[in-house]
C-alpha cells in the first residue's frame, strides 16, 4: 500500500527536477571524465590567470604613474582573478563542496558559506600582511612566510571540523541503533502514531509533536524524518526539516573559520606589492574585489553540491519502499563526510607540515 | 524489504556518484602557480657537436621581483645585491636540480654544479642566467635529447616566451634545432597527480604535468 501512495504524491515538478539533476551530474561527469576538455580547461584557466596576474602588476603600477583614476582597472582585474582563480583547483574548495554534499541541504546556507569564507580569506590577508609589515615592520619575504603558517593552522582546523562532525553525526548514528534493530516492534508502534497525526494535521504540526518527544534536538530531526514524513509517503526532501539544525550553523562557521583563515597566496603577493608602491589602500581594494569575484566562483560550486545532494535525497524518497532508513542514511553520509574531511585536513596539515620551503621563497 | 534495499541502493549510488564529481571538479587540488617565470634557453655545445652544458634566462613576473627584492621595481637594489641573491636562489636550487630534467636515451642525464650566473634587474622584473654543465656530454645525433624546466610544486609555472625559440651555441650549432611541445596532461594524469601530490611523498608532483618539453635533433 505505501508503495502506491508514495508514487501517487509524487509531484510531475519533484520528477522532472530529479531528472534534470541527474541530466546536470552526467553532463559534468561526461565532461570531467570522459572527455580530455576538462584538461583543456584547467590549461584555459592557468592561462587566463596568468594574463590577468601580469595585467594586476601593470594596473598597480598605472594607479602609481596617474593616480586614483587608474584604480578602477585595478579593482575590475582583482575581480576576474578572484574568479578564475577560484575556478581554479583548491583544497578549500574540496572541503567546502564535501561539506556541503555531505551535511548541508540549504542552499540559502551554502551560498552563505561561501561567502563567508572567501571573504574571510581576504580579510585574513589583509590583516596578516598589514599586520606584520605595517606594525611590525617585518620584511616582504618575513611576511609572506608569516602567512605560509596561517596555513598550517587552517589546516588543522579543518581536521577538528571534520572530527567534530564525525563526533555529531556518529552519536546520532549510535542513538539510532537499538530501534532500527533490537526493538522493531516497538518502533513500528510509534510509527503508526506519527502517522496518524500526520494525517489529521498539517505537516509542521506533525514535526512539533516528534520534537517534545524526543531526547535531543538533532535526534528529534532523524526521528521526525523517519516516522512522519516516510510513513505519510510524501516526497519532500529532509530539505525543510533540516533547517535550524544547530549542527548546521556550527558546522559552518567552524568552516568558516577553518577555511577563511587561510590567505589566498595572490592576495597576498598583491598587498605585499602595494605596499611596496606606497599603494597599501590600493592593494585592500584590489583584495576585496578579489574576495567578491572568488565568492562568486565558490557559490557556484556549493550551488552544484547542495543541488546534487538534494536532487539524490529526493531522488531516494521517491524511491518506492517503507524508506524508514533515510535518515539513518543522511546520517552515515554525514559521518561519511566528516571522516572524509578530518582525513583531508590531517593530510594537508602534514603536508604543510612537513613541506620544506621552496627553494625560491 | 527488496524495495527498501533498491532504494538505499539507489541513494548510495547518487551520493556517491556526485561525491565523484565533486572530488574530480576539485582535483588536482593544491598547488598552482602563483609566479611566473619567462625562460630562454640556450644548449651549449662542444667541439664534436655533443651536448655539455644548458644555458637558462630566467625572468621572474613583477610580483616575485616585488617581493624577493623589497622594492616594486627592484629601485633600491645594486648589482651586488642581485648577485647575491642569484647566488643564494641558486643554492637552494641544486638539490631540486635547477628545476631542470635532461633526458638522452630515456635516461635522465646527471647534472652538475652551476658556477656560471648572472643577474640583474632588467624593465623592473628580477633577470637570472645560468649555466647547468651535464655530468658527461650527450650526443644529440646518435641518441633522442630532451629537456624540461619545471618546478615540481608547480608553485611557479615556467615557459618560454610565445615564439620563442632554443638557441644554440657551439661550433655545431646552426645543424640543430629544437621543438618547443606545450603541455597536454590528460584528466588520467592530473588525477593521478592529484593522488601523488596528497601524499606529497614525491618531487614530480603537478608541475611536472604542466611543463613544456623540448625535443633537440641535430643533423
Amino acid at each position: 500500500m505505501s508503495v502506491r501512495i508514495a508514487v501517487a504524491k509524487v509531484s510531475p515538478a519533484a520528477w522532472l527536477t530529479a531528472l534534470a539533476g541527474l541530466g546536470v551530474l552526467f553532463y559534468v561527469l561526461q565532461q570531467g571524465v570522459l572527455s580530455a576538455q576538462w584538461s583543456a580547461m584547467v590549461l584555459e584557466i592557468q592561462a587566463i590567470q596568468r594574463d590577468l596576474h601580469k595585467e594586476l602588476a601593470a594596473a598597480l603600477r598605472a594607479i602609481k604613474a596617474d593616480g586614483v583614476t587608474a584604480a578602477w582597472s585595478l579593482v575590475f582585474l582583482s575581480f576576474f582573478y578572484g574568479i578564475f582563480h577560484a575556478a581554479g583547483p583548491g583544497h578549500g574548495k574540496v572541503v567546502i563542496s564535501t561539506y556541503l554534499l555531505t551535511q548541508e541541504s540549504q542552499l540559502r546556507r551554502g551560498i552563505l558559506l561561501s561567502v563567508l569564507a572567501s571573504l574571510t580569506q581576504g580579510l585574513t590577508a589583509i590583516v596578516a600582511v598589514t599586520g606584520c609589515v605595517t606594525l611590525l615592520g617585518f620584511s616582504m619575504r618575513q611576511a609572506q612566510r608569516t602567512a605560509g603558517e596561517l596555513e598550517t593552522i587552517s589546516y588543522a582546523l579543518v581536521a577538528l571540523v571534520g572530527l567534530m562532525l564525525v563526533w555529531s553525526r556518529g552519536r546520532r548514528l549510535f542513538k539510532r541503533r537499538p530501534p532500527a534493530h533490537a526493538h522493531v516492534h516497538a518502533h513500528d508502534h510509534g510509527h503508526a502514531h506519527a502517522h496518524g497525526h500526520a494525517d489529521d494535521h498539517p505537516h509542521d504540526h506533525a514535526h512539533g509533536h516528534a520534537h517534545d518527544h524526543s531526547h535531543d534536538h538533532s535526534h528529534a530531526h532523524a526521528h521526525a524524518h523517519d516516522d512522519a514524513c516516510s510513513s505519510c509517503g510524501h516526497a519532500h526532501g529532509p530539505t525543510r526539516e533540516e533547517l535550524d539544525q544547530p549542527l548546521s550553523w556550527r558546522g559552518l562557521l567552524g568552516m568558516v573559520a577553518s577555511v577563511g583563515l587561510r590567505p589566498c597566496s595572490g592576495a597576498i603577493v598583491v598587498l605585499l606589492v602595494a605596499h611596496s608602491l606606497q599603494l597599501s589602500w590600493a592593494g585592500v581594494g584590489a583584495v576585496v574585489a578579489m574576495s567578491i569575484g572568488t565568492a562568486i566562483t565558490v557559490s557556484a560550486l556549493a550551488t552544484l553540491s547542495v543541488y546534487a545532494r538534494t536532487t539524490s535525497l529526493r531522488l531516494a524518497e521517491m524511491l518506492p519502499g517503507q524508506g524508514s532508513r533515510i535518515g539513518l542514511m543522511i546520517d552515515i553520509a554525514g559521518a561519511m563526510g566528516g571522516v572524509i574531511i578530518l582525513l583531508a585536513g590531517i593530510m594537508l596539515f602534514q603536508a604543510a607540515w612537513t613541506a620544506p620551503a621552496h627553494p625560491l621563497m | 524489504m527488496m524495495v527498501r534495499r533498491l532504494r538505499e541502493m539507489g541513494l548510495c549510488a547518487v551520493l556517491a556518484l556526485a561525491l565523484v564529481v565533486q572530488v574530480w571538479m576539485a582535483a588536482p587540488a593544491g598547488a598552482h602557480p602563483h609566479a611566473w617565470i619567462d625562460l630562454r634557453s640556450t644548449v651549449v655545445l662542444n667541439k664534436a657537436g655533443q651536448a655539455i652544458a644548458l644555458e637558462q634566462e630566467w625572468l621572474f613576473d613583477d610580483f616575485y621581483t616585488a617581493v624577493a627584492t623589497e622594492a616594486s621595481d627592484g629601485a633600491k637594489g645594486k648589482k651586488t645585491d642581485w648577485m647575491e641573491l642569484a647566488k643564494t636562489n641558486l643554492d637552494s636550487l641544486k638539490a631540486y636540480n635547477y628545476f631542470t630534467e635532461i633526458r638522452s636515451g630515456g635516461e635522465k642525464v646527471t647534472l652538475g654544479t652551476v658556477t656560471d650566473y648572472d643577474s640583474e634587474v632588467r624593465g623592473g622584473r628580477l633577470w637570472m642566467r645560468f649555466v647547468v654543465p651535464f655530468e658527461s656530454p650527450v650526443d644529440p645525433k646518435a641518441t633522442d635529447f630532451s629537456f624540461s624546466v619545471f618546478d615540481p610544486s608547480y608553485y611557479i609555472e615556467i615557459l618560454h616566451m610565445k615564439g620563442d625559440v632554443v638557441a644554440f651555441r657551439g661550433p655545431s650549432a646552426t645543424s640543430c634545432r629544437g621543438h618547443i611541445l606545450t603541455p597536454t596532461p590528460t584528466t588520467e594524469m592530473l588525477l593521478l597527480a592529484q593522488a601523488i601530490d596528497d601524499n606529497a611523498k614525491t618531487n614530480d608532483g603537478l608541475g611536472k604535468l604542466f611543463a613544456e618539453r623540448v625535443d633537440i635533433s641535430c643533423r
